[in-house]
């Protein structure tokens, strides 16, 4: 038990935190080199409002965008990060996010519209959670039983999805007018409660709220459950925690229909948003599922970090919206945030660097005072 | 006949590019490391592939425009790939999620730099003047000279001296089998006086500059301008090199098997027995990606990938 407190103190708790820190800073930098090579005189204006997020042009109105744009990553984001921790890396965010944001526009435009008052919003939530799950279950199977790469298998999954999409909206839910999916009826559209008055913003809805509150779930279920320890168990070391009688099999299915799940519902909950979002007829992967990836490795693998990774991020995408106002490309926001994932890519490496400076410092001043160091 | 012949010269635009870039993978997954990254290097260098194209217009004529097109944009893949080096071989960081940075990275500095070159516009033409329309002595031969060697391009005689060359080298020389030790047991590789950094590095410079090319190759007789995209290629790829267990012959059957599923699935409409079942174009589009995951299933019982592959070099481990 001592152990335990010890090792609670330790200065390595940290960081994780400073090497996502790092990762960020070197992104922010780097952005700020292409930006000034490529317009100098309007470099620096650029890159200001980039990292203000956009705040200091558009004021606070910006906070109900910037929930928008990062509730759907945080939902990809910790789906990522459940994956991550359960030893899998499902890159079929993208896939699952947009089967479950057509799930949830097909069942509010055909069945819940008529449903009683909180059931017109929840059950096409429950159903793009379920669609997302559905779009998982195969790579899953694959996986556990056939031992096909999962990584390969979401990939093909995320193909597949992205030529079906526009077979079943042309089918279902066209709207031939305006080139994309109908508009879903008011009434299936996530409530608002206190958010327009919290933000400012009219259009702001309860969705980063539904978000938030997922993240929270699932790292109560991956740190404190047995379920969580399992999945972790497996993540670490499959054979071993084979031997100790945890179906490993089992353990892939779950995390992996879990996965999919939480991008599903982060597809949901975003095309059921009150500002209104459609799909369009594009052959296209859903940027949303990829940038979960980025948001899980800024968040160190962890839920709770992925709301601050996923509220970083919109922070970005706010700022990179203003852009165009300078004459760039909000394309910025993604070499920003590659760079960001390729730092955070060795971050074990540089958190074992700085766990060494950080010991030889601990034992210095163990030389100096003869005691150990709190 | 004439559909044959159609279908024939659809086919190679389909294959060469796949083998090529497999090729590419075979070579940085034999020596251990995972390349994931495989489409950020065909949309990185072959954005620059274009612009030396755009360059050379009018500086250089005719074939040899794309050969130095091709190898610039070899050299651009090397850049990039060696991206993917440092990472993975000096700072032991985790292989996969390097390669999603330079997947997220590629597309969008190509989408932002083109934008900035042109003032909006993100599309790059290419003035496609390659077209060989019959290889002289070859293209007599009856039916085959017919299917392979009129209205040709280069690119599909280069990828397959790529993809002999590369065989030899990594089945038959001292060199390739040294890299391939570096993937299966790096650590006994190293206590027989291999160096296992210096092969994979020089495994994966191969491996960007095959990649590059490869970029380039996919756009040149399918497209008249470039938009930031090779149609999942590199995925592609990376799936032929799975499926053909990371071995050079295999491989070759393998790339034939896919560019075949995706000749029928942009041809389909020109067969009428295809045609005629009245399947939605999106399972056609869709079926080389399930034909995939079908034949990943059934072969991955036999499973001959390397060793080492995807793991962090650890002089110290046993």
């Amino acid at each position: 038990m001592s152990a335990k407190k010890e090792k609670k103190r330790d200065f390595s708790k940290y960081t994780g935190v400073l090497s996502s820190l790092i990762a960020i800073i070197s992104g922010i930098i780097i952005a700020l080199i292409v930006l000034m090579t490529t317009h100098p005189d309007k470099g620096f204006a650029a890159f200001t409002t980039l990292i203000t997020g956009g705040f200091g042009m558009g004021g606070i109105k910006n906070l109900g965008s910037l929930f928008y744009f990062a509730t759907p990553i945080l939902c990809t984001g910790v789906a990522m990060c459940l994956a991550f921790q359960a030893g899998i890396f499902n890159i079929g965010g993208p896939g699952q996010y947009s089967v479950g944001a057509l799930a949830a526009i097909l069942t509010s435009l055909y069945f819940s519209k008529d449903f009683p008052a909180p059931f017109t919003w929840i059950v096409p939530l429950i159903v793009a959670t379920l669609a997302g799950a559905l779009w998982a279950l195969v790579p899953g199977i694959l996986k556990a039983y056939f031992n096909v790469n999962v990584v390969i298998g979401t990939i093909m999954f995320n193909y597949i999805e992205m030529y079906y999409m526009m077979h079943w909206i042309n089918d279902y839910c066209y709207d031939a007018m305006k080139g994309q999916t109908r508009a879903i009826p008011a009434q299936c559209k996530l409530p608002q409660w206190f958010m327009p008055a919290l933000t400012q913003n009219k259009t702001s809805d309860i969705g980063i709220l539904i978000a938030i509150l997922v993240a929270i779930l699932i790292w109560i279920v991956m740190e404190k459950t047995q379920l969580g320890y399992e999945l972790k168990a497996c993540g670490k070391n499959a054979e071993a925690s084979r031997y100790a009688g945890i179906k490993s099999k089992r353990n892939i299915m779950i995390s992996i229909l879990l996965s999919g799940a939480l991008c599903g519902l982060g597809g949901g909950l975003t095309h059921l948003s009150v500002s209104g979002t459609y799909i369009t007829m594009k052959e296209a992967l859903a940027a949303e599922g990829f940038n979960g990836i980025a948001v899980c490795c800024l968040a160190n693998n962890s839920p709770l970090g992925a709301i601050f990774g996923a509220l970083f991020m919109a922070f970005l995408t706010v700022g990179g919206n203003y852009m165009q106002i300078f004459g760039f490309q909000r394309e910025i926001v993604s070499v920003i945030t590659s760079v960001i994932i390729y730092f955070a890519a060795f971050s074990l490496f540089l958190k074992q660097a700085l766990e060494r400076t950080a010991n030889k410092k601990k034992t210095e001043v163990n030389k100096v005072t003869g005691e150990e160091l709190k | 006949m004439e559909m044959l012949y159609f279908i024939a010269r659809y086919f190679m635009y389909f294959f060469i590019p796949l083998l090529v870039v497999s090729v590419s993978g075979m070579f940085s997954e034999r020596s251990g490391i995972i390349h994931m990254g495989l489409d950020s290097v065909m949309v990185w260098s072959c954005m620059w592939g274009v612009l030396c194209l755009q360059w050379l217009d009018g500086v250089v004529a005719g074939q040899l425009r794309l050969i130095l097109a091709l190898l610039f944009a070899g050299v651009m893949g090397i850049l990039l790939t060696l991206l993917l080096a440092v990472a993975s071989i000096n700072l032991n960081a985790d292989q996969t999620i390097v390669a999603m940075a330079l997947n997220t990275f590629a597309p969008a500095f190509c989408i932002f730099f083109a934008r900035v070159l042109q003032d909006g516009s993100e599309h790059l033409s290419i003035r496609n003047d390659f077209l060989i329309e019959k290889v002289p002595v070859l293209g007599d031969i009856p039916v085959i000279g017919e299917m392979f060697f009129t209205r040709t391009y280069i690119t599909n005689f280069i990828g397959i001296a790529i993809f002999i060359i590369s065989a030899i080298v990594i089945n038959k020389t001292r060199f390739g089998l040294r890299m391939c030790a570096c993937g299966e047991n790096p650590q006994a590789a190293e206590s027989l006086g291999v160096n296992v950094q210096k092969y994979r590095y020089a495994a994966l410079i191969i491996s960007g500059f095959i990649g590059g090319m490869g970029g380039l190759m996919y756009i040149i007789p399918v497209a008249t301008h470039y938009s930031q995209t090779v149609g999942g290629y590199g995925y592609l790829a990376l799936s032929v090199l799975i499926f053909g267990q990371w071995r050079s012959i295999p491989l070759l059957g393998a790339a034939a098997f896919f560019a075949l599923c995706k000749t029928i699935a942009n041809a389909y409409s020109g067969i009428p027995f295809l045609a005629n079942l009245g399947l939605p174009s999106a399972f056609f589009k869709s079926l080389p990606f399930i034909i995939t995951l079908v034949a990943l299933a059934a072969t991955s019982k036999y499973d001959h990938s390397p060793k080492a592959s995807g793991q962090p070099y650890d002089k110290s481990q046993r």
